[in-house]
């Protein structure tokens, strides 16, 4: 190493230091670029909440609208590590209504990744600007945004409908947090752990795919419409880019839709189905090509 | 210690400490209780530290810091023990666990043992040892030693890496900070902290850090090398987060954890008290020169104020160093390894080296020259006196003021305004 270059380094080194320890000190002296967090009661008593300051991208606790959920269970699906729980049941008072029962989010296991809100059809699902939720019981945490009590039904979204009537975003959120030292729910959660809806028929879905079969053959576009949708999973989450199961199934049995292996949540046994339904009904026997022995689950692109 | 004690068995007690039969009864009690006082001091040191390099940080990040338990948050550091104390006691399986257990011993006594000699004032420190400075650098040791063993028996590649990499970074360090600690020492001409001080003067002229340009360029060196001793940013290669997770304590939890934690805290302190007292005039007091205190003593009269003024400006100067080594921290990003290891080898140490044998042969000289005058501090207005003024002038009123000037001007600069206590 060169002498002058052995000196340089000295310099740089004193030069570096002297300058980067003139701007660190600089900022002793100013005012902190951040704002001062009152704390919750505070906040409240002025009316200044923070909440309102944060960006409005901000990716705070979770909120289901439920007026506006169809109960796909699109964002269930969709979180990777399962903090949603949603139960869907028929309604006893009229069975052909399903109704959900369980609408659980657990915002303590929550890593606010947001996956969940991009396939909501309809927008019910939102992060919301709220972060206060520091509990000294954990499973408090948990938000239910149905109460098991008070079933709700799923919403029908109008046709043609690209907006959705939603609540002030947050509020639903932040009164469903509870005090920091609230005394926890009783475990298990009320409505939590009975069987879940089926929404396939029960049994072999192979066997079940040929009884839909029989009905398809000879059936009109009508008929062949309600058995294709039964063939589907029935949550009418969109995935398949219809807004609705029914509607996809129309296309389907109309011919304009060639694609029959669009379910997502139905999955290959739905595929399998759809495949075996329309064979059939083409050849006026139940007939199981190959085809739809190995037909699976591929997304609409 | 001990000529105090004797002292106040003889005229308090009445009895004559050589023949008395408790005599060794009370150095015991008085033993133990100034070991609880030192360590008790290490602990409420470094944990305030902790809290205060937080606010420190936060200022210098444009963030406002912990400001939450008690007044500014200044009992952060109890929440933070507490929290430590109630958390479960971890050992992995795979470690090897008596030497686990026993690396954060290590630590804290390599820590805790240099406060039997650093001093705090004049008169004030457990004992006035008279290899002082050398008993610092050999207990200090202990301090790499706990980190080694907790690197290895933790049985985990991190804190391996991190013991190796503080082992090797010790171990080099040493040697620059060995080799230029003794440039004060041949100034002083002794080891004792106390005599080093006394050697010095109370206003900035008088320190070494002004006197020759050996001390200046030394002060710099001991500095660096210590800053790595003491795993401090832009050195804390044995604990990089980003590449270590924790490095040599990565396993560690609980009180154990806290140890360590600790200790790199209270070394703050251990670091910048040897400095003062090594070049910046230790507990010397502005006024008060070596005459002065010299008839005090021969008359029994050094009075009350002097102990606690000393003891207050001791605690200025190294509490101002910490907050720059703080400062440091916070300003520097981390070396490379190899930066680490070239910078001690091919910078300190031949720099340390030249140092040393420069500043023999100065002594040497001006002995020969002037005899046992050269070692007294000369009063201001005599040649050495302005001679060392100058110095102090153009090496560190000069760049200070300068250096505020760059600092104030950075502000002006992005347009912003000088509020240093808003929003604290
Ligand atoms: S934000 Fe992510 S982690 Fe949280 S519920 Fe939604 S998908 Fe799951
Ligand atoms: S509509 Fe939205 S919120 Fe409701 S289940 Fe589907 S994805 Fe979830
Ligand atoms: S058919 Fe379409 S809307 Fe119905 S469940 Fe399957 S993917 Fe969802």
């Amino acid at each position: 190493m060169p002498v002058s270059e052995y000196v340089g380094h000295i310099k740089d080194t004193v030069k570096s230091a002297w300058e980067g320890m003139s701007v660190t000190l600089s900022y002793m002296f100013r005012r902190p670029i951040t704002v001062q967090y009152a704390g919750p009661e505070l906040a409240e008593q002025s009316g200044d909440l923070i909440q309102h300051r944060l960006p409005s991208r901000y990716r705070g606790f979770l909120e289901v609208d439920t007026e506006i959920c169809t109960a796909c269970q699109a964002c269930e699906r969709a979180c990777p590590i399962a903090c949603i729980a949603i139960q869907i049941e028929k309604d006893p008072a009229s069975p052909k209504q399903r109704v959900m029962t369980r609408f659980d989010i657990d915002e303590a296991k929550c890593m606010y990744c947001g996956l969940c809100v991009e396939p909501c059809p309809t927008g019910a699902i939102q992060h919301t600007r709220e972060f206060e939720g520091a509990q000294r019981f954990l499973p408090n945490m948990v938000l239910r945004f149905v109460d098991p009590a008070k079933p709700v039904p799923p919403y029908k979204p109008p046709k043609g409908a690209t907006a959705y009537p939603r609540v002030m975003l947050g509020e639903i959120t932040r009164a469903l947090v509870k005090k920091w030292d609230s005394p926890p729910p009783e475990l298990p959660l009320a409505g939590v752990g009975k069987a879940p809806a089926k929404r396939k028929p029960e049994g072999d879905p192979r066997a079940a795919a040929m009884e839909l079969a029989k009905k398809a053959i000879g059936a009109d576009a009508k008929k062949l419409t309600g058995v294709l949708e039964e063939a589907q999973a029935g949550t009418d989450c969109g995935a398949c880019t219809y807004p609705t199961c029914r509607e996809y199934a129309e296309a389907m049995a109309s011919g304009q839709e060639k694609r029959l292996h669009m379910c997502e949540p139905g999955g290959a046994d739905s595929a399998r189905a759809t495949h075996i339904i329309m064979d059939s009904h083409k050849a006026g026997q139940v007939v199981v090509s190959p085809e739809a022995e190995k037909a699976t689950y591929e997304g609409p692109s | 210690m001990r000529e105090f004690l004797d002292e106040i068995i003889r005229d308090r007690l009445g009895q004559d400490p050589a023949s008395w039969a408790l005599t060794q009864g009370v150095y015991l009690v008085a033993m133990m209780a100034a070991g609880i006082a030192l360590t008790t001091f290490g602990a409420l040191f470094a944990g305030l530290t902790s809290w205060w390099e937080r606010r420190i940080a936060a200022r210098m990040q444009s963030r406002v810091g912990p400001n939450r338990v008690g007044p500014q948050g200044i009992l952060q550091f109890l929440a933070d023990a507490l929290k430590l104390l109630v958390k479960e006691d971890l050992i992995s399986s795979a470690s090897d666990r008596w030497l686990f257990r026993a690396a954060p011993y290590f630590v804290v006594a390599g820590f805790a043992l240099t406060f039997v000699v650093l001093p705090f004032g004049y008169h004030l420190s457990a004992t006035r040892m008279n290899v002082g400075l050398f008993y610092v650098l050999s207990v200090t040791a202990l301090v790499v030693v706990g980190i080694l063993i907790s690197g290895w028996a933790s049985n985990s590649k991190w804190a391996l890496f991190g013991g190796i990499r503080a082992a090797a970074q010790v171990v080099s360090y040493e040697i620059p900070a060995g080799l230029v600690i003794l440039v004060p020492v041949l100034m002083a001409g002794s080891l004792n902290l106390h005599d080093i001080i006394r050697a010095q003067g109370g206003w900035p002229w008088d320190w070494y850090l002004f006197q020759t340009p050996m001390g200046y360029a030394g002060f710099f060196i001991l500095f660096v090398a210590l800053l790595a001793e003491g795993n401090r940013t832009p050195f804390d290669l044995p604990e990089a987060e980003s590449e270590l997770v924790s490095g040599y304590n990565t396993e560690y939890s609980g009180m154990r954890f806290a140890y360590f934690f600790l200790t790199e805290f209270g070394n703050l302190w251990v670091m910048s008290a040897v400095m003062t007292t090594c070049f910046l005039g230790g507990w010397q007091v502005p006024g008060v020169s070596a005459e002065n205190l010299a008839r005090w003593e021969a008359l029994h009269q050094v009075p009350g104020w002097f102990y606690l003024v000393s003891a207050a400006v001791f605690c200025a100067k190294t509490l101002l160093l910490a907050n720059v080594v703080i400062w440091i921290r916070w300003t520097f990003p981390r070396v490379r390894v190899d930066q680490m290891m070239s910078l001690c080898w091919k910078y300190l140490v031949p720099a340390a080296m030249a140092l040393v044998v420069l500043a023999a042969v100065t002594e040497l000289m001006s002995f020969e020259l002037f005899g046992e005058a050269a070692r007294v501090q000369a009063p201001l207005f005599s040649l050495r006196g302005l001679i060392h003024f100058a110095f102090f002038a153009a090496g560190g009123l000069v760049p200070a003021v300068l250096f505020f000037r760059k600092t104030f001007r950075n502000i002006s600069f992005v347009g912003d305004r000088v509020r240093p206590l808003s929003n604290w």
